[in-house]
């Protein structure tokens, strides 16, 4: 039984009220019963089915997620709060190249609108943190419409990303590149990393097999960050989601924004270099030490998610 | 004058599977309807009609001794009664060619 009211939290978290009273009640209702009407083996079948129902139902249904309109003023907040850090970090980020390129002070906006794109997308995951705890703070939100919401930023932030690493960045990076180089050498030829991702997904040399240290092989690499970093912001915002979800019995718990800023900056970027090394070290495929960020977060993700169930089930018990 | 409502293949069905049997409950229509109705499916488009105001429904009561959730039972509405009469009336003169107006 427990199975069926997991299930209907589940649609209660997600949908609005008269979606699970019209559609996920109906049905949750219908498996009770005819569980209970069943014994032995047949009960298995009929969480099987219950469940492919439930399943398909629930996919049927998610069009109503997608409507669910978070409030403009929580919109509003959630974006002054991303825009913030990001251009603060993407500016302190820029100071160093700046005064490393030696430039005239005439040429500093030009330099620094080149560097900001990189600055940008290397600060936006990061800001998904704080943008979640924007909308967890909202207690006024139903859950669903919180949890719309925090999908929608989510899958914006994937596509900012997407968007920000493989076209905007290459081309701010070459422009980079181009201004610092001196007039009387000879302009540098777009790197991999300068190069849009559809220019790298269509290079004839993808043809040969990806062995480290080929054509191949680096494009896979650079493929595999960008696809990385794309997906960082969506785990970031789980993973913050769920921070707020485990009650533990500490003070301090979810941990302060800017505590967890600095763990989750600590961790990424361990975890982030110790799959390179990794990816050397036992000489793995091409770009596959930079997925060890994305399993590391999943793996700690999954291990939340468990501890909160299981003590939302205790409590339930008790 | 106003168009008739459409009629989904599934929602035709189920409003003839309710007037067969007056009320019915979501995973008895699937049953009845011979693996035309899904169950996955069938809730959502039982959800659906009922917003359009063709399907009214009950909980049932819980039988004595049971636990959960009570059962939803569904029953058309005069509404979708008139508009299926109104298909089949539609379909009849399609099929034969007679004219509503030559009667």
């Amino acid at each position: 039984m427990a199975i069926t009211t997991r299930a209907l939290a589940f649609a209660s978290r997600w949908f609005d009220p008269a979606t699970v009273s019209s559609v996920f009640e109906p049905l949750v209702a219908d498996w009770q019963r005819e569980w209970h009407s069943a014994n032995g083996s047949r009960r298995v079948w009929i969480h099987m089915h219950g469940l492919a129902a439930f399943a398909i139902a629930t996919f049927v249904s998610s069009p109503a997620i997608v409507k669910t309109a978070p409030p403009p003023a929580v919109v509003r907040r959630v974006i002054a709060c991303i825009a913030w850090f990001v251009t603060v970090i993407a500016v302190l980020l820029a100071i160093p190249f700046i005064t490393e390129s030696r430039t005239s002070w005439q040429a500093v906006p030009q330099i620094l609108l080149t560097l900001l794109p990189s600055g940008i997308v290397l600060a936006f995951p990061f800001s998904m943190l704080m943008a979640v705890d924007v909308i967890r703070r909202e207690r006024a939100l139903a859950p669903n419409v919180a949890r719309a919401t925090a999908l929608k930023l989510a899958f914006g932030a994937v596509g900012f990303m997407a968007i920000g690493h493989g076209f905007v960045v290459p081309a701010a990076n070459q422009q980079f590149r181009l201004m610092i180089t001196p007039r009387n050498v000879t302009p540098p030829i777009p790197g991999f990393r300068e190069r849009s991702t559809l220019e790298l997904l269509t290079d004839p040399s993808r043809q040969q097999p990806a062995a480290p240290y080929t054509p191949a092989g680096s494009i896979r690499r650079e493929l595999s960050n960008r696809a990385v970093l794309a997906l960082m912001p969506a785990i970031f915002v789980w993973l913050r989601w769920i921070a707020h979800d485990v009650h533990r019995p500490r003070r301090f718990w979810p941990l302060p924004i800017a505590a967890m800023l600095i763990v989750v900056i600590i961790g990424f970027f361990s975890s982030y270099w110790t799959g390179l090394l990794a990816e050397s070290a036992w000489n793995l495929r091409p770009g596959t030490g930079y997925w060890f960020p994305v399993v590391i977060a999943t793996l700690i993700g999954v291990a939340r998610q468990l501890i909160a169930s299981r003590r939302e089930l205790s409590t339930g018990a008790a | 004058m106003t168009d008739l409502p459409r009629l989904s293949v599934t929602e035709r069905l189920i409003i003839e599977l309710l007037t067969a049997h007056e009320e019915l409950f979501g995973l008895r229509m699937v049953e009845l309807s011979g693996g035309r109705l899904k169950r996955g499916t069938v809730y959502v488009t039982l959800g659906r009609m009922q917003e359009k105001g063709y399907l009214e429904s009950r909980q049932e009561p819980l039988p004595e001794g049971a636990i959960g959730l009570p059962r939803r039972l569904y029953r058309p509405t005069g509404l979708a009664m008139r508009i299926l009469a109104a298909w089949k009336a539609a379909e009849q003169i399609y099929v034969t060619g007679a004219n509503p107006q030559e009667a």
